[in-house]
Order: structure tokens, then C-alpha cells, then sequence
């Protein structure tokens, strides 16, 4: 399987669904990472009309996702996928990369 | 080692040198009893270039320390600093930063050996944030007046009041050099920075000689800060404080937000305090024996090792070693004994209180 990052269907239809609502329909899911959080990483997930010079830009399942080229370091190999149901924790990134991640689940190193 | 522009003045002073983690810093001008006597009662002037010097500029350069370190730097205002401790994600830390919000941007000091590490630390972390750091250690000077009349001092230079708390920052000039002052307190007495680039600073060091003497200042070196350091119990990088340590083994307490949510390294150190299991303690230690032990040299009660000497020095003609110590906090009450034997020679410690880095106000 290729190094990149993909998305299940499933969260590709959730962002789609929250972005109508937003009353975007021309937009880019952000998928980045930011400093901080007690494991030293944490995910950043935001809807941007366009994309930036260095973004990469990566389609599956008819959504589009920017991805800044130092983020794209720490995540390539991830998949975005969503949980609901009575216990879902919504979007949730499996990133093989992800060494440690803390208690709340929100924050991971390399 | 690197000299700072003061250095030849300071050689012409008579000054002994000493390597500080790579810088030539100065270690005694004249005698300990007249440099310690005008840092805790008259004022003193130090040199204390030795260190990593930055400047943050960007809207997210507060957010993004405020995400890498353990304090609340969200509620800092310009004119105000605050300590910080950069941990990693065990909570260990990196160093311990002074970062001051002057103006418009951040003044971040480091511990000398520190420097590149932070440097490196925060482009690692830097992904989209408005941020620029720039490194002015080799371009700047910084000298500080320490004791009572240090304000005194300070204000007859700069013409005005200098009204500063512990922590406080305000960019002035004196005799046209701009000088940016910060209130660090960082020896348990009142002590005022003085930052100034390379060029400037033998002009400034001179003026300070110079309208010191009506108060009687004196220059103080090394072994004097090192001394008034240690009986402070001030933690201090590569001795106190290491990658092995954590922040609260060493006294930094006040320099960690427990109400400030995500930093890295946070589960770990609010854990070590929610469950009590912070293992050693920073104790202040009172030696009897002949020589000198070494940093390093190990604590021993009943010839097992409780702890490890971090610190050392003697007072002349009162011949009292004093020294600091990270112990097992099974034995860090005051009037605990401690054995500490290394080369042939033998001391008895004395913990002499438990350490406690707490300075008023903003906890800088």
C-alpha cells in the first residue's frame, strides 16, 4: 500500500454531510498536525475553500484533502476513519507512525 | 570558549576565568567577602552573557510555547515574564526557560548548553504557525545589578523611575543605548537585567562601574552567583535539572499551570502529582569535612545510595560547604544525615530544608 493518507467512506460522508451544513460546498478538508498536546502531536481537521502553494492535494471517495508538506511527514500511512454509534469517539486517525498517544486519544508522538 | 565583547575590560579587572558550558565567564574580581557582601547589601554587577538568547516574533509564537511548556503563558501581557519549563512528552525536561512579552515579541533566555536543543525543539513543533525565531545569543550582552541598590543604581542611569515586579521587562535607553531591563530576582535577592547588543555593552559595563561607585557597587564573578545560588536552593541546567528529571523532583512548581490544559508532556506530570509519586525532592544540604565533594558524588544513609549531590561550594574563612542535592523523599526532611564519601575523603550532609524555588509574584 502506498504512503499516503486516506479516508474511509464513511468519514468522507461525515465531513461532506457537516460541510453542507456549514453551507460549503466547494471546499477541502484540512488534515494537518500541530504541536502540543501531552504526547507531543495532535491532529488538526478544518474546512478550507482553497488550498495552500505547498499543500498536497489528495482525493478519495470524492472529497479532496490539503495536507501541509511537514504534517504529510507525520502521516503518511494514516487512515482517517469515523466511529459514531452509542460509543463512537467520531473521526479517529490510525497513523502506524503514532509511537505513543495519551489517555484522551487526541495527542500522539512518533 | 566564547568571550564576550566585556571580556579584555574584565581581564584589566583582574578578573579569574573559568569554561561555563562552553562560554569564559568571569570567576572572582577581587576577594568573596567584598563581592558577596555588595550583592546582598550594597549591589553588585555581574556579567551573565553565559546563556541561549532568542526572540519570537509572530502572532502564534506565545500559543505555540504556551503548547510545548508547562506554564500559562496565555495570561502573559506585554511587559510581563514568566518561567516555563520545556518537557518532553515523558515530562522531562528540556530547560527551563525565562520568556519575557516585551512589547510585541517574546525574549526567550536559555540555559547555555540548551540553546540549539530549544532552537531545534520549537521548528519541530512549528507546522503552519506565524512564527520567527531568531538567535541573538552572539550579539547581545547581558549584565546584571544585583542587590539593594541596584534600582538606585539603574534609575540614576536611565533618568526616570524603574518600577519593575519580579518578571517585569520595559525597553529603555541609557546615555542613547537601548537596554532592555528585566526584574529576575533569580537569586533570591532584587537583581535587574540588563540586555544590550555586543557592541554597546563595554560603553554600558563602564557607565555602570562608573555611577556604581556612589553606591557602592563591585563587579562579582562566578563563584560568589554560585555560592548566593545554592543557598537560594535555585535549581540550576546541567546540575539540578536534566532530561532525567522532572519538573517537580526539582523544585519547579511554581513555574507549572495545573489549570491549563494540553501541553506536552501534561498526563505525565499531573499524574506524578495527582498520585503523589514524586520519588526524590530538591533539598538544600549543610557539609562538615575536610576538601571539597564532588557534584555527582552520591548520598548514602546506612551505605545505601538516597541521593546525589548536584551542586557544591564553599564559603571562605567561615570554611561551611553548602551544597544541593536531589534525594529520595523518604529522606529529604530537614536534620536528616546523609554520608557522602568519594576519593578517600569523607563528609556528613545535613538536609537543611526542603527546597522550595518559590519566588513572589509571577513566579519567575
Amino acid at each position: 500500500m502506498p504512503l499516503t493518507i486516506n479516508i474511509s467512506p464513511k468519514a468522507a460522508d461525515k465531513v461532506t454531510t457537516f460541510a453542507e451544513k456549514e453551507g460549503m460546498y466547494n471546499f477541502g478538508l484540512r488534515v494537518g498536525v500541530k504541536g502540543g498536546g501531552c504526547s507531543g502531536l495532535t491532529y488538526q481537521l478544518s474546512l478550507e475553500e482553497e488550498s495552500r502553494p505547498d499543500d498536497k492535494i489528495i482525493e478519495e471517495h470524492g472529497l479532496k484533502m490539503f495536507v501541509d508538506r511537514k504534517s504529510y511527514i507525520f502521516l503518511a500511512g494514516t487512515i482517517l476513519e469515523y466511529s459514531d454509534g452509542l460509543n463512537g469517539r467520531g473521526f479517529e486517525f490510525h497513523n502506524p507512525n503514532a509511537k505513543t498517544t495519551c489517555g484522551c486519544g487526541t495527542s500522539f508522538s512518533v | 570558549m566564547v568571550r564576550t565583547s566585556l571580556y579584555s575590560r574584565q581581564q584589566e579587572m583582574g578578573a579569574t576565568f573559568r569554561d561555563f558550558h562552553g562560554w569564559e565567564v568571569p570567576v572572582r574580581y577581587t576577594d568573596f567577602e567584598t563581592e558577596h557582601g555588595a550583592a546582598t547589601s550594597r549591589v553588585a554587577l555581574r556579567d551573565a552573557s553565559a546563556g541561549g538568547r532568542l526572540t519570537l516574533h509572530g502572532s502564534d509564537a506565545l500559543d505555540l510555547l504556551h503548547r510545548l511548556s508547562t506554564n500559562d503563558l496565555l495570561t502573559l501581557k506585554p511587559g510581563e515574564g514568566i518561567r516555563t519549563v520545556l518537557t518532553n512528552n515523558k515530562g522531562r525536561i528540556l530547560d527551563l526557560l525565562r520568556v519575557y512579552y516585551v512589547e510585541d515579541y517574546l525574549l526567550v533566555y536559555t540555559s547555555p548548553q540548551s540553546l540549539q536543543k530549544v532552537i531545534e525543539w520549537i521548528d519541530l513543533y512549528t507546522f503552519l504557525e506565524d512564527l520567527t525565531v531568531t538567535d541573538i545569543t552572539a550579539d547581545t550582552v547581558v549584565m546584571e545589578l544585583v542587590g539593594p541598590n541596584g534600582v538606585g543604581v539603574l534609575e540614576s542611569l536611565t533618568g526616570g523611575s524603574v518600577s519593575l515586579q519580579p518578571g517585569g521587562v520595559i525597553v529603555d535607553t541609557i546615555h542613547g543605548i537601548p537596554v532592555t531591563i528585566t526584574r529576575d530576582d533569580s537569586l533570591d535577592l532584587e537583581s535587574y537585567g540588563l540586555l544590550v547588543d555586543a557592541d554597546s555593552a563595554p560603553s554600558l559595563w563602564e557607565d555602570l562601574l562608573e555611577q556604581g561607585q556612589l553606591w557602592e557597587l563591585s563587579p562579582m564573578g562566578d563563584e560568589v552567583s554560585e555560592i548566593l545560588r545554592i543557598t537560594a536552593g535555585v535549581p540550576m541546567y546541567g546540575q539540578e535539572l536534566s532530561e532525567q528529571v522532572n519538573p517537580l523532583e526539582a523544585g519547579l512548581r511554581p513555574s507549572i499551570s495545573f489549570t491549563k490544559g494540553c501541553y506536552i508532556g501534561q498526563e505525565v506530570v499531573l499524574r506524578l502529582d495527582t498520585y503523589r509519586k514524586v520519588q526524590r525532592h530538591l533539598v538544600r544540604l549543610a557539609i562538615e569535612g575536610e576538601g571539597l565533594p564532588s557534584i555527582g558524588d552520591k548520598l548514602l544513609v546506612d551505605g545505601k545510595t538516597v541521593g546525589t549531590l548536584t551542586s557544591v561550594g564553599k564559603i571562605p574563612l567561615q570554611r561551611n560547604i553548602i551544597g544541593l542535592g536531589l534525594i529520595r523523599t523518604a529522606y529529604d526532611q530537614p536534620g536528616q544525615e546523609v554520608e557522602i564519601t568519594s576519593q578517600g575523603h569523607h563528609w556528613i550532609g545535613r538536609v537543611i530544608s526542603l527546597d522550595q524555588y518559590a519566588l513572589e509574584g509571577s513566579g519567575v
